[in-house]
């Protein structure tokens, strides 16, 4: 995890200056965009949005830019898990070690996964606080309802990160690759009778967003997914040649 | 042939054989056995058909040039590489079944010795040590201080030879019973493959460990090493003990009056017959006296045996491919 601990402090900063954003401009937005040029096609969502901070700051947060940091990052955990291992010429002295690759991999990716699961519930929580420093409230309940669905579909992200990790030896490939698979896991969110297939409905916290409940049964499938897909990582090390 | 009769033409030893002899942990008689041992990349053969013994407590020198397939092997005794045939065992383990077991007890120097580089030389040591079942501090601590490491240098900032005598280090921490370095002394200076070396000799092979050791400088065979075997195109052509080979591999110089005889290339012992001149050179591989006597008894008018050096031995059991030597 050392090696990652610019990644980490930067995730951290980043969800920091969002939710600081987030926080502060939101009284400051409305006089911005007055007399702006708006495509029509926005002019109703912009609306909406600015129409009460409770929405502004769930559109802004889960709907925008928590999702697209979170893939961000996680990425960058996850890319260098084994690719650097070939690229920088450790993994010989790695994985000739008494311990089993699955050890070793599944320590890396529980270490990733839990400094993206408390930046990501940290940074949610500072909202609130900043929000009402900014003079906004909102029901913090249904922030915190998101949460589990937000962390489990970014484990998916995550084991999806690790297996180009394992398959390509080069940590930016890797991470290249991951980002055109989730490109096309995004297309069903393109179209609105599709968006219920695309991986991003749940990384967004689509469903908590249309009734404020948890949805306890997409976050197991989230979790029995991202546990798929490690294990689809896991099989390709061990039959992996170093 | 002391150890193993590890020449490819020789009938090797069945995979059901292999295996009963590599199951019962700790109990083989030798560190490393591998039968028609066999790595291929595509089309090509990296390694073919290896057998090879390395006795225990030896000093194995594992020679070869550059691309015969050092490197693929020492990974395949590791479980870094699949073989695609053939056998292994290691310290009494089967590889395909106690690979882990087997690791425990081998420390292993990589070629290059390329280590996280963003760690400081003692959190190295620290994450090294967390990965074995036992560990040595005092033994580590005494070789910092022979080497002169400092603990708290980045291992990026190390100079090469300082980071091979790390590398040795973090090999030696879990007291393995086998130690295999691949290439440990490329682009070391001569003092520091010296030292190396001389503590590979002094500390690990006096303690009994069995060191198994990679390289194409045959000087630091010679140094060090008691057996050798030479690895050429993925195969193996030659196995023995240093003595052995050194007091029973020579060359032969005889000019012969009423020629050769015709069957002289299949005498006992004789290796290769060459015409050179108005004689012959023949290369011995054993049974020098008896050879000798035949040819004294044929009354030559000229009769020379000729010392090899390693050098020599290996290039000519390369097949007349120069090594890439230091």
């Amino acid at each position: 995890m050392r090696e990652n601990r610019w990644k980490v402090w930067s995730y951290a900063a980043v969800l920091l200056v969002t939710a600081a954003i987030t926080a502060f401009t939101f009284n400051y937005l409305g006089q911005m965009l007055q007399g702006a040029p708006v495509p029509k096609w926005a002019q109703g969502q912009l609306a909406a949005q600015l129409a009460a901070y409770p929405g502004y700051a769930w559109a802004n947060w889960f709907g925008k830019n928590l999702y697209q940091m979170a893939t961000l990052y996680l990425i960058l955990f996850g890319m260098t898990a084994v690719a650097s291992e070939v690229s920088r010429r450790t993994s010989s002295f790695l994985w000739s070690k008494p311990v089993p690759r699955g050890t070793v991999l599944f320590s890396k990716w529980l270490s990733s996964a839990a400094v993206y699961a408390v930046i990501t519930v940290l940074g949610t929580l500072l909202l609130y606080p900043l929000s009402l420093a900014a003079g906004h409230g909102y029901a913090i309940g249904r922030h915190l309802a998101a949460l589990p669905l937000v962390i489990a579909t970014g484990l998916v992200v995550l084991s999806l990160t690790y297996v180009f990790s394992v398959l390509l030896d080069d940590a930016v490939k890797a991470g290249g690759a991951t980002a055109l698979a989730l490109l096309f896991l995004s297309l069903p969110s393109w179209f609105q009778k599709t968006r219920h297939w695309s991986l991003f409905y749940y990384f967004t916290a689509g469903p908590v967003a249309e009734d404020g409940s948890p949805h306890w049964g997409f976050v197991f499938l989230m979790v029995v997914l991202a546990a798929a897909v490690y294990a689809v990582a896991q099989r390709l090390l061990e039959r992996k040649d170093f | 042939m002391v150890q193993g009769q590890a020449m490819n033409d020789v009938t090797a030893p069945s995979v059901a054989g292999a295996a009963a002899t590599t199951t019962e942990a700790g109990r083989s008689a030798n560190a490393i056995e591998t039968h028609g041992l066999a790595r291929r990349f595509g089309t090509t053969e990296a390694v073919a058909g290896l057998d090879l013994t390395v006795p225990r407590g030896s000093v194995f020198g594992f020679i070869g040039p550059n691309g015969a397939g050092k490197t693929t092997t020492i990974k395949m005794l590791l479980g870094l590489l699949r073989p695609t045939a053939g056998r292994a065992g290691v310290l009494g383990y089967d590889l395909a079944t106690g690979s882990l077991a087997a690791r425990a007890r081998i420390g292993y120097v990589a070629e290059n010795a390329d280590l996280y580089g963003y760690m400081r030389v003692r959190e190295i040591i620290a994450f090294t040590r967390g990965l074995y079942p036992r560990w040595d501090d005092q033994l580590v601590a005494r070789y910092l201080e022979l080497f002169g490491l400092p603990k708290d240098r980045a291992v990026k900032a190390l100079s090469k030879g300082m980071k091979a005598q790390l590398a040795l280090i973090l090999a030696l921490g879990p007291v393995p019973e086998l130690l295999i370095l691949d290439e440990p002394t490329s682009g070391m200076d001569p003092l520091a493959r010296k030292q190396f070396l001389s503590t590979i000799l002094r500390e690990v092979a006096a303690a009994g460990q069995t060191v198994f050791m990679s390289t194409h400088i045959l000087s630091d065979v010679e140094r060090v090493a008691d057996h050798v075997a030479l690895l050429n195109r993925g195969r193996l052509v030659l196995a023995d003990s240093m003595d052995h080979l050194k007091e029973n591999v020579k060359k032969v110089r005889v000019v012969l009056a009423g020629g050769a005889p015709d069957d002289l290339g299949r005498w006992p012992g004789v290796r290769a017959v060459a015409r050179e001149g108005r004689g012959w050179l023949i290369s011995v591989e054993s049974r020098l006296d008896e050879v000798r006597g035949r040819l004294q008894a044929l009354d030559p008018s000229y009769l020379e045996v000729v010392d090899m050096t390693l050098e020599e031995i290996f290039v000519d059991y390369a097949g007349g491919e120069r090594l890439v030597l230091g």
